[in-house]
């Protein structure tokens, strides 16, 4: 997941095009995450230094973290521990959008640096790229007794986003908006737990939804638009519920409804936004 | 040959998931397909048509899949109703079965799914 709001990140910054985001995320699934990311992005070494034990390893056959021992940057350990990670997931984008040239370290290491403190995560949150404690960080939810069940309808949201909508997906957790013009499609769960759960946003993401999440040539707000989007509702609280059963609650789900105003029940409902290169969703849980 | 015509019924108030069911059916060889948006109508149209299959979801307006069943199950013992539910709880799925559901299968569905289904009629 640190993939997708990090690359999102970099594309908003302007600091990737696009299409250079695209690129670096097909990239990314095959790449291969070098030591000297690794060490910048633990703090062992500055981008600086990885330049410069490059440059050396032009001139000596000798490996990366051979010649940043030599040099007294890092010890036998960090190298262990840099080594162990090589196969973590979370900074393959950004050796990917090295690998193509898009950005220098010492972009990407500022640019990573800002994210962090941007974003509050930090370090260990990142290395761990557990969604269920990313959302939970960046997430804003209000005391109630129904906290923890918001917090896991949000993530497991994300993630059928991630699942069903797009293949190489971006996201940002925006700031929440209540759009006054807007298509609102809504479902209540019933049971022990009451929740009403709406996904809004506009016309044109609606119609891009739609297409995406059917696979059918959807060019407007037609009625087969709409069920899409209604039925990718209806899946993700299929799949909500079903997690809940096994976790010994068992809940009910009305039909959903579609509109373009908001429906009745969301006063005050906790808002999420999320943007998505399909375009900008919020969920409303309440 | 008229004898041997495969007629499904699918019951489902998504139009997307009736337009995609439908697809795959045609696809897998059902020769007539019909559709029903609510419970009460697939009861109505399982009279008339006496279908080899139902597809039936259980969340639905008007009248549930599992009221739906009920009453199905009421006028023909041996009806053949496939369930297909995003929500894949055990409750649902005994409720189901305990109603006299054939099968149960969870959505997103799988395409192998369906046309074993068919395959056996």
């Amino acid at each position: 997941m640190f993939s997708q709001l990090f690359g999102q990140y970099l594309w908003k910054k302007g600091l990737l095009t696009s299409e250079q985001l695209k690129e670096a995320l097909e990239l990314e699934k095959s790449t291969h995450v070098k030591i000297g990311v690794l060490a910048i992005n633990s703090g062992y070494l500055t981008a600086e230094q990885v330049e410069e034990v490059h440059s050396l390893q032009a001139m000596q056959d000798k490996r990366f973290g051979e010649i940043a021992i030599g040099k007294g940057y890092i010890t036998e350990a960090q190298l262990e521990e840099l080594l162990g990670q090589q196969k973590k997931g979370h900074l393959l984008l950004s050796q990917a959008i090295l690998d193509k040239g898009y950005m220098n370290l010492e972009l990407l290491e500022q640019a990573l640096n800002n994210y962090k403190s941007e974003s509050g995560l930090t370090q260990e949150e990142i290395e761990e790229d557990d969604p269920t404690k990313i959302v939970r960080k960046i997430v804003s939810v209000p005391d109630s007794p129904n906290k923890d069940y918001y917090y896991d309808y949000y993530t497991l949201l994300i993630k059928n986003m991630i699942r069903f909508l797009d293949s190489q997906p971006t996201l940002e957790i925006a700031s929440p908006s209540r759009q006054l013009k807007a298509w609102y499609v809504s479902q209540k769960i019933n049971g022990p737990v009451e929740l009403t759960t709406a996904l809004s946003m506009d016309e044109q993401t609606l119609t891009r939804m739609a297409a995406r999440f059917s696979g059918e040539e959807i060019e407007d707000c037609s009625e087969l638009a709409q069920a899409s989007v209604a039925e990718f509702l209806n899946l993700h609280n299929g799949i909500f519920m079903v997690n809940m059963s096994n976790a010994g609650l068992e809940l009910s789900l009305e039909p959903q409804e579609i509109s373009q105003n908001p429906p009745p029940g969301l006063e005050n409902a906790n808002v999420m936004s999320l943007e998505l290169p399909l375009g900008k969703i919020s969920i409303w849980v309440k | 040959m008229v004898e041997n015509k495969k007629i499904v019924l699918i019951c489902d108030d998504s139009l997307l998931v009736r337009k995609k069911l439908k697809e795959l059916l045609l696809e897998c060889g059902c020769d007539e397909i019909i559709e029903a948006s609510n419970g009460e109508q697939a009861i109505e149209l399982y009279q008339t048509n006496k279908p080899n299959v139902v597809f039936m979801d259980i969340v639905m307006p008007v009248l549930d899949g599992i009221e739906a069943l009920k009453k199905i199950k009421e006028l023909d013992q041996d009806a053949h109703v496939v369930m297909v539910s995003s929500v894949g709880t055990k409750t649902n799925l005994m409720d189901a079965l305990k109603v006299g559901a054939k099968d149960f299968i969870q959505k997103p569905y799988d395409k192998e799914q369906i046309s074993k289904i068919i395959e056996n009629i």
